[in-house]
This record gives structure tokens, C-alpha cells and sequence, in this order.
């Protein structure tokens, strides 16, 4: 009966076991490989355990089972569940060898003591040594778990890597970002830039640099990536199409150092090189426009130092720019006008001016120096200090050269009118006078003659005989005074000597007639002039000292030469006569002017010498103690005129 | 008219002055003409220095006949002289010269000259004119008390 019980046990237990296969199965195709082999060797164990009981009786091929059963168990149980499937097999082997030895089940072999410890000891050893392949087992699973996680994780890397660059490709404004192998293939190709080039990332990666783009450019590239792959990092410019890209070449490395790609990095800078360019050319053409103007630029600091002057300094004020830098201010402007500078900057920062006008002198090459007229305008910081000023300075010298010579035009033009004036004055007042006298007498002369006055009749003949010579006379004079300011003879070196001598000559009569001691000193100095006409003014100045003699004394005459305090010579025409009180010295250089109404002459000598003298370029003057001192007419000739005027100013 | 006329002439130019005495002297009208030939001179005259320091040797003239251009001190500035004198100012200056110009009648005139006179070619003319002035100055004319 225990016997037919096991029998329709197994016959169910085969039912059983085909439906638990059957979830094994399930579950192992599911991925739950632990819980399938749990579910096996738990119905294997549970199935052996109770069938044994049941009368089966235990031998050999069980034992081996069981051996297998604790193999397999080690191999895939952890090590818990092992140890309760040891425990679990030792416990159902003692109930077995117990049921055998209390003869409870069928016996196939002596049964003994020794036998439960063989069996013990196999069983043992067979679970350590079984425990022992499964540690090693494990640990080599580990092993390899890691390495395929490590795998997993470079893998990731990898992608997150390649990410990387896509999204660094992506994010670099009109770049492309290329990587390629040694075959020249691109293994990534992205960036902005892409499609602006015409291409793709899936027409050009996978693919060969020969495959993708014209040969031209490829003849172009090839060399660079060539030697990216050699191992070199550089950067190059090519144009593509109509565009300029940055090539920027980089290498990339494995652990080892070895290149496994070529990178490029192309960035598009058609715009900047534009840009750059525009930048250029503006550069340029201002540089152009600060060169060929005429001012001249000067930027200061805060402290007058200069830190910028243009070149056109080099061309307009003939200074070197580059010598300035540095300087202060007033190393370039006047010493004079720099006060004048200074007090126009501060009064301007005082008065939060943005500019102020300016004109002063600047110096220029050669000790010289120019008139400018500098705009300078004042340059404040964010918090409204004055940091530096720039001086747009204008040469002025021709306007202030013009400007004076005009000045100096209209006084000679007023002077000359002025003189006119007087002269037309003095003419109609001193021509009329005469022409008075004679009407005057001649009306008396019918009286005289009717009256039978011989003596008046005679008298007032010779009057009107004087006042016709006396009018004859000024109109010589007139006429030689109209003459003076025309060049007789063109002007020479002469010397004074011999203008002297000539006038003496010329003079002799008058100079015998009242018995006159004339002295003239040897060595006189060579003079620049008219010949005739300062022959003319000596000559003029020796009648003047014969006429105006002592009565009382004899006439002396001292013609000579001394030097005032710059050396330049003063000649002069000496006598011993009735001298000039200083209140009429001036005027007796007047036309018609008489100091003495009764005096011989027309009041015209002095005059004519003064225009002589005058005309070239010198000045006449007397000087003398006053009545009775006797007089010294001085006069000056500047010689020989400079040939060049310096445009600079003193 | 108890005191006698007397004209003071400063005339630089002699022939003038003789033709001008000549005239006033046919004037009905007794007068005496004393006549300086220069500014100075005339100036001393009238201020009392050097040799005219004494005034009974210097007495005020009724009228004075004056030249503008003249040596070592103009007319104008004798004119000048007269009139900014309290004793002077009230003696008549007639001006009596060559020049037309506008210049010298407003510049006398802005220095008080009480009269201007320009001296006319011919002698019928001159004759005539001096006439004149003796009848005025000389006559018709109220003296100040100077």
C-alpha cells in the first residue's frame, strides 16, 4: 500500500512537474533567472525528498544526485538559500538512513554507522569544495559584470562626449565642426554653418572629403588634415565660395597618444575680415585725412602731458611727432603764450567750457615759430574732471604776416594822407601868400606912381619882385620834393666819404662865402643807398648848419660817424650856430616850416632830407642844448636790407 | 571912445603886414597897429612876459588880427591861449588868414575865434576887406572892458 501510494505520488508528481517547468520556463524567459532555478530545485528537492521517504530507498545514483542537486544549488543560490538547501538535504538523508536502518524502507545495501559518516564526509566536502568553485565562479561573474558596466560606461561617455561636441558645434555661431578619420571620413560633422555651406550633416558624414566636396577645395584641405593627423595643431584661412572661414586644426588623441581623428573647427569670418577691412580702410582714410590737413592735432592728459600730435605736424610745422610724446605742452607752444594758454584752459574748465579759441605762437622747425589759432577743446571724465585737452591748432602765420603788413599799410597809407594833407595845406596857404603880396603892391604901385612916392614905388616893387622869386622858388622846391620818393640812381654800396666829399663839393660856395671850418672824420662806414639823393641830404644839412650860423662866432661844421648802443652807425652833420630849442625841434622837419620868419629859404630843406632818408629806410632827427648851443642833425641808414624775411616770428 | 584903438597884428609874413597896416591906416579912424611876427612872441606880448612884463608897456589890444600859420607857436595855439585866459578871453580874435580850409574855420571857431576871415587875392578886394574890418572892429563894435 505505502508502496502504490509512492507509485500514484510519481505519476502526479509528473503532472506537477511539467506545469512547474512549464513557470520556470515562464519566468526564466521573463529574465527572472534566480526565481526560475529556485522554483526548480525547490520542487526537485521537495519531489527526490519525498519519494525517497516514501519507500524508494536511497543509493548511489540519489547520493549523486543530491551532490549535483548542491552542486547546481552553489552555483546559482545565494548563500543563504544554499545553506537552508544544505541543511535541507543532510535532513532528509538522516530520515532516509534512519528509515533504512529501522528497516522502514526496502534495504539494498548493509546499512552501518561507518556508512552514515562516509556519507556525511562526501557530502561535506563535495558542499565545500562546491562552495569553493562557486566563490570563484561568483567572483569571476563579478569580473566581468564590471568590465561590461565599465564598458557601458565608456559607451556612455562616448555619447555624451559626442553630445558634447554636437552641442558645442551647435552653440559656436557660423562654425562647422568636423571630425575625420585617417581615411579622410567624416565621422561627425555638425554646427550652424552647415547648411550655410550648401551641405549636410547626413551628405557628409560616413562620407570621404573625395566624395563630398569639389576637388579644387579638397586639393586645398587635404594637406591640413593630413597633418592634423600627423599630429599637428594649427590654423588656417581658406575662402569657400564667397565666404572666409577660420580653420582651426586640432588633433585628437586616445590614452595612448596616438591620433585616431582629425578635428576641424571652421568658423565662418567673412564679416569680421569684412569688418576688419572697412576698419581698416577707415583707419586708413582718416589717417589720410589727419596727414594731408593742415592743422595740426595735439592731445594732452589731465596735466598738459602730450600723448597724441598728428603727423601733419611733421609736414605743416616741420617738428618731428614722435619727439613730443610726452612733453609737456609747453614744450610745443611759445613761452610767451603759454600764460596765455593756461589762463584760457583753467578759465574754460572753471566755467565747464567744452572749448575755447585760442591764438598763439607753437614753435616750428628751425628755433622759428608759427602764429596758430588752436581750437582746444577740453575733454571731462564721468565724473565731470577735466582729463586731457586736444588742441586743433591752425597756422595762422600767413593771416598774422597779412594782418600786419595790412596794419602796417593802412598807417602808411593814413600817414601818407595825413602828409598829403598837410602838404596841400601848406601849399595852398603858402602859394596864396605871395600871390597876395603881389596884387597887394601892385595895386599900391598906381598910388605910388600917382602920388609921385619914388621911394615907396621902388620899394614896393622889390617887394613884389621878392614874393614872384620867393614863388618861383617854392614851386622848385614843390617840384624837387615830388621827386624825392623816386630812385635817381638805383642804390649801391657807397662810402659815406665819398657821398660827403660830394656834397662839399656842392656846397663850396656857400661854405667860402662865410668862411666855415668844415671837418669830416676819415674812416666813415660804406653805406647801401641812392648816391644822388643822400649827396643830397648832406648837402641839405651842411646849407642848414651855414644858414642858421652864429653871427658872433666862426662857423664850424664836424661831419661824422658814432654807434648807439646796438652798434648800428648814426652819422651826423655838426655846427656851432644858433642851436634849436627842444620844443621846435620836431617841427622844423615840417614842409614851409620856419622857426625864423625872416630867414632865408623856404622852409623846405629839412623836409626834403627827411623824406630822403625816410624813403631808405632810416630816420632823421636833432639834437641840440638849445638857442645858441649850436645843433647836431643825426641820421641812420639801415644798409644793406636781408634778402629773405623769415617766415617765423621773433 | 576915450582910449585909443589898438590892434594887436601877428602876421609872420612881412609884405602882409605892411599891406594890412597900410590899409587900417586909411581907415578915418585913429588907431595904432602893433604887430609881433610869431606866436611867441605874441604870447609874450599878451601875458606880460620877459619883455612885456610891464603893463604900461603892454596894454590890451581892442582887437586881434591873427595869422593861423605861424612859426615856433601856431595861430591856433595862441587863439587857444587867449581864450582859456580869464583876463584874455574877452579881447576879439578875428582870424585872418590864407587858408580856406573847412578844417581851420571849425577848428578856430571851436576855439572861440569871433570872427574868419580869409585873405583875398587882388588888391581891391584885400583894400575893401580890410575896410570893412576897420569899420566894424573898429567902429561899429562895442568893446568888452578887458
Amino acid at each position: 500500500m505505502y508502496f502504490a501510494l509512492g507509485r500514484m505520488l510519481a505519476s502526479g508528481a509528473m503532472a506537477v512537474g511539467a506545469v512547474v517547468v512549464g513557470i520556470a520556463l515562464l519566468l526564466l524567459y521573463a529574465g527572472r533567472l534566480y526565481l526560475s532555478v529556485n522554483l526548480l530545485l525547490a520542487t526537485f528537492v521537495v519531489f527526490t525528498g519525498v519519494m525517497q521517504i516514501l519507500g524508494m530507498g536511497i543509493h548511489d545514483t540519489i547520493t549523486s544526485l543530491y551532490t549535483t542537486v548542491l552542486v547546481i544549488g552553489s552555483l546559482l543560490l545565494k548563500r543563504r538559500a544554499f545553506i537552508v538547501l544544505v541543511v535541507f538535504t543532510l535532513l532528509v538523508v538522516a530520515i532516509v538512513v534512519a528509515a533504512e536502518i529501522r528497516g522502514f524502507t526496502r534495504s539494498t545495501f548493509v546499512s552501518s554507522w561507518s556508512l552514515w559518516l562516509d556519507v556525511a564526509i562526501i557530502l561535506g566536502i563535495t558542499a565545500m569544495a562546491a562552495r569553493l568553485l562557486a566563490d570563484s565562479l561568483h567572483q569571476s561573474l563579478a569580473h566581468a559584470r564590471a568590465n561590461e558596466q565599465a564598458l557601458a560606461r565608456q559607451a556612455e561617455e562616448l555619447r555624451i562626449s559626442e553630445a558634447r561636441y554636437r552641442i558645442l558645434a551647435a552653440n559656436i555661431p557660423d562654425s562647422v565642426f568636423l571630425v575625420y578619420d585617417h581615411d579622410l571620413r567624416f565621422v561627425l560633422v555638425d554646427g550652424p554653418e552647415v547648411e550655410a555651406t550648401g551641405y549636410s550633416r547626413a551628405a557628409l558624414e560616413g562620407r570621404t572629403v573625395y566624395e563630398t566636396l569639389p576637388p579644387p577645395f579638397v586639393a586645398r584641405v587635404e594637406p591640413n588634415m593630413r597633418a592634423v593627423l600627423a599630429g599637428q595643431t594649427f590654423t588656417d584661412e581658406i575662402p569657400f565660395n564667397d565666404q572666409i572661414h577660420a580653420y582651426y586644426y586640432i588633433p585628437l588623441l586616445d590614452s595612448t597618444g596616438r591620433v585616431i581623428y582629425g578635428m576641424i573647427l571652421a568658423r565662418n569670418v567673412t564679416e569680421q575680415r569684412r569688418t576688419e577691412a572697412a576698419l581698416l580702410a577707415g583707419q586708413m582714410h582718416l589717417r589720410m585725412l589727419t596727414d594731408s590737413m593742415v592743422d595740426t592735432i595735439i592731445q594732452t592728459d589731465a596735466d598738459l602731458q602730450v600723448v597724441y600730435i598728428s603727423p601733419s605736424a611733421q609736414r605743416v610745422l616741420g617738428l618731428d611727432p614722435a619727439a613730443y610724446i610726452g612733453e609737456h605742452v609747453g614744450a610745443l607752444v611759445h613761452g610767451d603764450d603759454m600764460p596765455v594758454v593756461t589762463s584760457a584752459i583753467t578759465e574754460a574748465i572753471a566755467a565747464g567750457d567744452a572749448s575755447v579759441r585760442v591764438e598763439h605762437r607753437i614753435r616750428a622747425a628751425a628755433n622759428a615759430s608759427a602764429w596758430v589759432e588752436s581750437e582746444i577743446r577740453l575733454l571731462y571724465d564721468d565724473a565731470s574732471r577735466f582729463c586731457g585737452a586736444i588742441l586743433g591748432s591752425r597756422d595762422v602765420t600767413a593771416r598774422k604776416q597779412i594782418e600786419a603788413e595790412r596794419e602796417r599799410l593802412i598807417a602808411e597809407l593814413a600817414a601818407k594822407n595825413a602828409e598829403l594833407e598837410r602838404f596841400t595845406y601848406t601849399v595852398s596857404h603858402d602859394l596864396k601868400s605871395p600871390l597876395i603880396t603881389i596884387q597887394g603892391f601892385l595895386g599900391y604901385l598906381e598910388r605910388d606912381a600917382r602920388a609921385g612916392d619914388i621911394n615907396r614905388l621902388h620899394s614896393d616893387v622889390n617887394r613884389i619882385s621878392l614874393a614872384v622869386r620867393k614863388m618861383e622858388r617854392l614851386l622848385n622846391e614843390l617840384l624837387e620834393l615830388s621827386r624825392v620818393g623816386r630812385i635817381v640812381s638805383p642804390p649801391q654800396q657807397i662810402p659815406f666819404n665819398t657821398v660827403v666829399r660830394e656834397a662839399l663839393e656842392l656846397a663850396a660856395g656857400r661854405i667860402a662865402e662865410c668862411g666855415a671850418h668844415v671837418s669830416v672824420a676819415p674812416e666813415l662806414p660804406v653805406i647801401y643807398g641812392d648816391r644822388t639823393r643822400l649827396v643830397e641830404v648832406v648837402q641839405n644839412l651842411i646849407d642848414n648848419a651855414i644858414k642858421f650860423r652864429n653871427p658872433d662866432s666862426m662857423p664850424r661844421i664836424e661831419i661824422g660817424v658814432r654807434c648807439d648802443a646796438s652798434g648800428s652807425p648814426q652819422f651826423f652833420v655838426r655846427d656851432n650856430g644858433i642851436g634849436i630849442e627842444p620844443e621846435y625841434q620836431e617841427q622844423i622837419f615840417g614842409l614851409f616850416n620856419k622857426l625864423d620868419p625872416h630867414s632865408d629859404g623856404t622852409g623846405v630843406g629839412l623836409a626834403i632830407a627827411q623824406r630822403i632818408i625816410e624813403t631808405h629806410g632810416g630816420c632823421i632827427w636833432v639834437e641840440s642844448g638849445g638857442r645858441g648851443a649850436g645843433a647836431t642833425f643825426y641820421f641812420t641808414l639801415p644798409g644793406k636790407p636781408d634778402t629773405v624775411r623769415e617766415r617765423g616770428m621773433p | 571912445m576915450t582910449d585909443a584903438f589898438l590892434v594887436m597884428l601877428i602876421e609872420d609874413n612881412d609884405d602882409h603886414a605892411e599891406l594890412i597896416q597900410r590899409t587900417l591906416a586909411q581907415h578915418s579912424v585913429s588907431n595904432r597897429v602893433l604887430h609881433v611876427s610869431d606866436g611867441e612872441a605874441a604870447l609874450d606880448y599878451l601875458f606880460r612876459r620877459g619883455h612885456w612884463a610891464d603893463p604900461s608897456h603892454s596894454p590890451r589890444p581892442s582887437v586881434v588880427l591873427l595869422d593861423l600859420r605861424l612859426p615856433r607857436i601856431d595861430g591856433l595855439e595862441v587863439l587857444k591861449s587867449i581864450k582859456q585866459s580869464a583876463d584874455l578871453r574877452r579881447i576879439p580874435v578875428v582870424v585872418l588868414t590864407t587858408s580856406e580850409t573847412e578844417r581851420d574855420v571849425t577848428r578856430a571857431y571851436d576855439n572861440h575865434a569871433n570872427s574868419y576871415l580869409v585873405k583875398p587875392i587882388g588888391f581891391e578886394a584885400f583894400a575893401s576887406l580890410m575896410n570893412d574890418v576897420g569899420t566894424y572892429w573898429l567902429s561899429c563894435n562895442t568893446r568888452p572892458v578887458v
